[in-house]
């Protein structure tokens, strides 16, 4: 048996495997880290297999809770998890299956603890401070990740928020669609929320709270299985719509958006 | 007749706007802070009349329009599934 400890954001995750090529998927895609016995338990213990399946012809997950058992499941992967989101089993197709998984796992996890949110978005770090470009695909949040290099991006697409702190907090997210992730443990308070629309003319306008919560609903990863849980959602994105600024961003392609921002 | 909020429904207060969430159809429902005032109350027991008191008191409109008012959106969120009939 081969066993590693992961870490995304802050949460530990205790891999476990019979595959050599499993645990090499995890250690190309995820931060791999040294555990000391007095940081505490994982947060999460994993166990994974792969052979499972075929490439995913559709994006859709099927999800199904019985008694205290979750099972999501797409054509390329099974989970299987306890409703605490604490120890599940994991059966892949292949590396990227693994990753969407994983993804699926997590965001079910940190919304179970109210820890925080995964959002279609990229973040960039500017002077510190992360900056996050929602919108749905297609939007731009690749291409603003892209446009604004050297500067640090945390995320490409999916952007993990921690909420639980006195200010929302981003941390590099694994969960890439083009760029490679930092890797860096430590987190960036986020100065800022863009929602994006590409367009001619650059502009950006100041978005209320309540508008924000109410169009970012549909923005957060996140596979409803159960409404007692899927409910904790409006209080943490009523959390991040209260604490961070949130703007309509028209943008071209081209970095001048930034002049805008900083 | 008295009311209670569906299982599975939070909500959140920014500025005087609510954001009402009904996890089990997954639906948003904006109430403005009227709407949001009268919303606490229903959570907390209220009957029809004692939302219409409550908007007398508050807003010092006259009984009969508070009554109307209170029964209107009582209806409405019964009829979008935010509240049930708590007897």
């Amino acid at each position: 048996m081969r066993t590693a400890y992961m870490q995304i954001a802050k949460h530990r995750i205790f891999v476990s495997t019979r595959e050599d090529r499993v645990m090499e998927w995890i250690a190309g895609q995820f931060r791999l880290i040294d555990s000391p016995p007095e940081e505490g338990t994982p947060d999460l213990y994993l166990r994974v297999s792969s052979g499972y399946g075929r490439p995913a012809a559709k994006p859709d997950v099927r999800v199904r809770k019985e008694g205290s058992r979750v099972t999501y499941r797409r054509e390329d992967f099974l989970l299987e998890t306890d409703d605490r989101y604490h120890r599940a089993l994991l059966s892949v197709h292949d590396d990227l299956a693994l990753n969407f998984a994983l993804m699926v796992l997590y965001s079910a996890h940190i919304v179970h603890h109210r820890w925080g949110i995964m959002m279609h978005a990229s973040c960039i770090v500017e002077e510190g401070c992360g900056h996050l470009f929602a919108g749905p695909s297609g939007a731009g949040k690749s291409t603003v990740a892209a446009l604004s290099r050297p500067r640090t991006v945390l995320s490409d697409e999916a952007a993990i928020v921690g909420l639980a702190d006195d200010r929302p907090l981003a941390y590099d997210s694994p969960f890439r669609s083009d760029s490679p992730p930092t890797f860096d443990p430590d987190p960036v308070p986020v100065a800022s929320l863009h929602l994006l629309t590409q367009s001619l003319l650059i502009d950006r306008r100041p978005i209320r709270p309540a508008d924000l919560v109410y169009r970012i609903m549909d923005k957060i990863f996140y596979w409803p299985a159960d409404p007692a849980e899927t409910v904790k959602l409006i209080a943490l994105c009523g959390n991040l719509a209260e604490r961070v600024p949130a703007y309509d961003l028209f943008f071209q392609k081209n970095d001048l958006f930034w002049e805008r921002i900083s | 007749m008295m009311w209670k909020t569906a299982v599975h429904t939070d909500a959140v207060e920014l500025n005087g706007e609510w954001i009402v969430l009904d996890a089990e159809q997954y639906v948003i429902t904006r109430l403005n802070e009227t709407g949001g005032f009268l919303w606490n109350l229903i959570k907390k027991g209220a009957t029809v009349n004692m939302l219409a008191e409550a908007l007398v008191e508050e807003y010092g409109i006259p009984r009969e329009t508070a009554k109307a008012d209170a029964e209107n959106f009582v209806a409405r969120l019964q009829e979008i599934g935010l509240i049930v009939n708590a007897a």
